[in-house]
């Protein structure tokens, strides 16, 4: 479907309607289309997919790190453009209700607070990170859990 | 067990005989070479167990070098009362015990054998060329008897020599449906295989327990000596003073000075005192957690071992079982073991210590008062053993009519839009009121019992205690014993009774654990239903050339695969079609070797499957269930599930030939979405898509596709054809279909029916020979006009066009 060599490099640009537009190394451009992550997760920075706005694959780039300079950094702009999964940097309290519990926390977008359905919405990820869900189904990420403060730790603890 | 075994119990039982010379021993392979001479001797055994009239009556018949083929013993007469009945086959003739005597057919004579059942009752019989010769009756417990009568029959009709079908055979007698034996505490003893490992600190443990119960029997002993050595002198120096008051300056100073020495000795005492608690406090706890430990791990061990035991099982034992009841049996039962062996083992080691203990500390002390401290111990010994039976049948009724109402719960709960169609809130209301009160009337039983059992043993204590304090005060008064003695035979007595009570305690606890150690082994007992080879042999790379030899299965007495024979080329395409219980799930099943068959043989690349190692060969295979079965945990996990170290490229080439990459990039988290997770529920057609991947990632050589298409529609079908279309290329191929338009690549259509091959062809050929196959595709057609579809039928239209490449 897509082969990296044959269509890198390729370049980004943004057309009259805010639309980003991708020309193919053979000349060929789409417009409208969209970066995802393939493994937001697991390899953010591997597996980018391209894909148009009837949700078709145009390109598949599998190392972000062949591409060059520019490119590479409007690429990330237009991820963070579309992604939104706060950092948590902090716990500041949890009060617990029945299942839901309401949680203020400190992320690297600012200070909110938001509500967990149930402790099934928290899950680990990879060795020592974690990821909360909200009752919206905002996605909050802790990157590493060690690296809390004592506080925020001992929280976790009852939910991990 | 060896066939002569199983032969001697069916005799035991009383039950018809059956035996074909081709059987052997279960689960185990014999060598071909040999097995004929051996089995045919056996039969002669078989022969030789027959009740003396019959034997003699078959053996007086046989003509030499005749020789036994198959024995059945019909147990109904043609009234269907019981009544020993006997059939016998050998190579020349049919026989078959008619009053006294042995009425032979020979075997020219006899077209066809059938064997029937039906309710419970079965036929077997014999035809003619033109008549029904014979017709013998027998209970459904001896079907598989009767068929292995017909099945020797059809050897000998066919010319197969005996000993020609499969190595390995099933043992027809069920195994595990022994009648489930009571409680039986033994079985926690085999708890102790599971210790092994833990010996030095079970050791350590009973150590610490044995140095804690020592310790606990400390302080009331020093009861004695503070009393009759420091409080008693104390009280008499005192009445002396005061009784004398003439006492010179010297005496008194002298009497003042041996006060202060009784005194410090209190401090002597009581520091002991204190040191023997506390040595006491710290060896129990040192004793609690020790044991604690060791007996966590004895309970994983035991899980562990459990699980793994239960993932090795056959699917049939799964079948058999409800999941619930495996899952409480590794969940439940382990923990209950886990406690039974922390607490109530350690206490009631600790408790016959301490009560041993406390006896021979008592006896050495004073035989006599200790003879009157023991001597309600018999009596509320005997209470305890008498009652405790009658609240542990108690307990069994409560906890039956408890079942009672739950599952009337579990079943009125799902069904309730029954009960509210059909207006009967009110009967089940009555319903539960009743199931209440059979649980109101038991447990009033044994309330009445145990309401009783307790103050009775504190009323035995205080009796014991009164008994003590009339002896004591007696042997005081005529001055055999001291007040000391006395003082600490009432502080031993006190343990002592405590003691007691908590062991009468532990009856309950010991039956639960031995019912739950019970129901965990008779999970480990189980033999794994598809054995691993002795001497396997382990495929490089897989051809995919797959022959069922004349393979049959037998699901208890039911006849399943009944003698197919099945040739598949590496890479070709086989669809089995056949109505629902033709046996093709069952064949698909024998060749994945999730069982093993009755008899004849699966080979792939020309090796029986038996000889590879099961893992080994289940990797090669592929296989799309009908309902896809997606495990916790992300889609890229899922897909890798097969070849856990899959890269992902590798994953995203497969999702991609499975036509699922797409989709999963429109997910929230790409291939890192949870699968089951709120918000990321698939549809149908998605989850078999990623089930394909999975299959696809594994590049297997064979391929089983289950119905893989048919719980969703027809747009989704397409999408997912497409996706099959990639997977089962270069493969070789075996797929089920209800829709007969599934299988339009497929190279032959194998039609089953009642577990045997009818026809075997191409979609064209078939259809124009106008067989079975012709109608099931005509009754297809016809469903198809009825529904009023629209289009024509897609059902098969002979050649078939790419119809399916559009974009779905």
């Amino acid at each position: 479907m897509s082969d990296n060599a044959a269509t890198l490099p390729i370049r980004l640009h943004h057309d009259a309607f805010g639309r980003l537009v991708v020309t193919l190394a053979n000349g060929q451009s789409h417009s409208g289309v969209t970066p995802v992550r393939a493994f937001p997760f697991s390899a953010p920075d591997q597996w980018i997919s391209l894909c148009d706005e009837s949700g078709k694959e145009v390109l598949c780039l599998t190392e972000v790190s062949e591409l060059d300079h520019e490119t590479r950094d409007q690429l990330a702009a237009e991820l963070a453009r579309r992604e939104f999964i706060p950092r948590i940097l902090r716990i500041l309290d949890v009060v617990e209700g029945g299942v839901a519990s309401q949680w203020f926390v400190k992320t690297d977008r600012g200070d909110t607070s938001f509500e967990l359905p149930s402790e099934d919405n928290i899950r680990r990820m990879g060795s020592d990170g974690a990821l909360l869900i909200d009752s919206h189904g905002i996605r909050y990420r802790i990157t590493s859990v060690p690296q809390l403060d004592a506080h925020s730790r001992r929280i976790l603890r009852q939910y991990l | 067990m060896t066939s002569k075994r199983l032969i001697e119990l069916c005799h035991r039982e009383n039950r018809g005989v059956f035996w074909t010379p081709t059987s052997s021993t279960a689960a185990k392979k014999t060598p071909r070479a040999g097995n004929e001479q051996r089995t045919l001797t056996e039969l002669d055994a078989t022969c030789n167990q027959l009740p003396e009239p019959l034997r003699g009556m078959v053996q007086a018949v046989l003509a030499t070098g005749e020789s036994l083929r198959a024995i059945f013993q019909p147990d109904l007469d043609v009234r269907l009362r019981y009544c020993e009945g006997l059939v016998v086959l050998t190579d020349r003739r049919l026989l078959a015990q008619e009053g006294a005597q042995l009425r032979a057919w020979p075997l020219d004579q006899v077209a066809r054998l059938q064997a029937r059942d039906r309710g419970g009752l079965g036929t077997l019989e014999a035809f003619g060329p033109t008549t029904r010769l014979a017709c013998w009756y027998h209970t459904v417990g001896l079907a598989g008897a009767a068929r292995d009568l017909t099945d020797a029959f059809d050897r000998l009709a066919t010319g197969h020599g005996p000993g020609e079908p499969g190595p390995d055979d099933e043992l027809a007698v069920p195994e595990g449906e022994k009648p489930t034996a009571p409680v039986n505490v033994r079985s926690l003893f085999r708890l102790f295989r599971f210790a092994r490992a833990h010996t030095t600190a079970l050791v350590l443990g009973l150590v610490l327990t044995l140095g804690g119960t020592a310790a606990g029997l400390v302080p009331p002993y020093l009861t004695w000596p503070l009393v009759d050595k420091v409080l008693e002198p104390y009280q008499d120096h005192v009445k002396e003073m005061r009784s004398a008051p003439t006492l010179s300056a010297r005496d008194v100073r002298s009497i003042e000075r041996e006060r202060l020495a009784g005194f410090r000795r209190v401090g002597f005492y009581l520091i002991a005192f204190a040191c023997a608690s506390l040595l006491a406090w710290a060896l129990g706890w040192a004793q609690g957690w020790v044991l604690a430990w060791v007996s966590e791990r004895i309970s994983a061990d035991l899980r562990n071992t459990t699980y793994a035991h239960l993932q090795r099982l056959s699917l049939d034992y799964f079948g058999t079982k409800r999941t619930g009841d495996l899952v409480a049996r590794i969940s439940n039962d382990t923990d209950r073991i886990c406690n039974f062996l922390a607490d109530t083992l350690v206490d009631f080691i600790a408790d016959v210590l301490m009560i041993v203990g406390t006896a021979v500390v008592l006896i050495s002390i004073d035989p006599i008062l200790a003879a009157a401290t023991l001597c309600t111990f018999p009596i509320i010994a005997w209470l305890t053993v008498h009652l405790r039976d009658r609240m542990t049948h108690g307990f069994l009724h409560g906890g039956r009519a408890w079942d009672g109402m739950t599952s009337l719960l579990a079943d009125t709960i799902p069904g309730i839009r029954v009960v509210k169609a059909f207006a009967q809130e009110r009967r089940e209301i009555e319903r539960f009121r009743a199931a209440n009160l059979r649980i109101i009337a038991a447990n009033d039983r044994v309330n009445r019992v145990w309401t009783f059992f307790w103050p009775a043993v504190a009323l035995l204590t205080q009796i014991g205690l009164l008994v003590v304090w009339v002896v004591g005060a007696w042997q005081v008064f005529s001055g055999r014993v001291t007040v000391g003695v006395l003082v600490a035979f009432l502080a031993y007595i006190g343990r002592f009774y405590a003691r007691l009570e908590s062991m009468s305690r532990m009856v309950t606890a010991t039956q639960k654990a031995a019912a739950s150690s019970q129901r965990l082994f008779e999970i480990l007992d189980r033999p794994p239903g598809v054995p691993e080879p002795a001497h396997p042999v382990h495929p490089e790379k897989i051809g995919g050339a797959i022959e069922v030899r004349n393979a049959s299965f037998r699901f208890g007495s039911r006849q399943v695969i009944d003698g197919v024979s099945l040739k598949v080329r590496p890479g070709e395409m086989i669809g089995l079609v056949g109505t629902t219980g033709a046996g093709k799930s069952t064949l698909v099943n024998l060749v994945c070797r999730f069982y093993d068959v009755s008899e004849g043989a699966v080979l792939v690349d020309g090796t029986d499957i038996r000889s590879f190692p099961i893992a080994e060969y289940r990797r090669h295979i592929g296989i799309v269930l009908q309902d896809p079965f997606l495990f916790w945990g992300s889609i890229a996990e899922n897909i890798a599930y097969g070849k856990p170290d899959a890269t992902r490229a590798e994953i995203v080439a497969a999702a991609r030939a499975a036509r699922a990459h797409e989709f999963i990039l429109q997910l929230s988290d790409g291939y890192d979405s949870m699968v089951g997770e709120r918000g990321h529920t698939l549809s149908g057609g998605e989850r078999q898509r990623i089930s394909i991947a999975r299959a696809l990632l594994i590049d297997p050589s064979i391929l089983i596709l289950d119905e893989a298409t048919s719980s969703v529609d027809t747009q989704t079908e397409r999408e997912i054809q497409e996706a099959l279309d990639n997977l089962v290329r270069g493969r070789t191929t075996i797929a089920i279909a209800h829709r007969l338009s599934t299988l339009h690549k497929a190279d032959r259509l194998v039609v089953l029916e009642h577990g045997r091959v009818v026809e075997v062809g191409q979609h064209a050929d078939l259809l124009a020979a106008g067989g079975r196959y012709a109608q099931l595709y005509q009754a297809q057609m016809q469903a198809g006009q009825e529904l009023g579809s629209p289009e024509p039928p897609r059902e098969l239209p002979p050649p078939m066009p790419e119809r399916e490449g559009g974009d779905a």
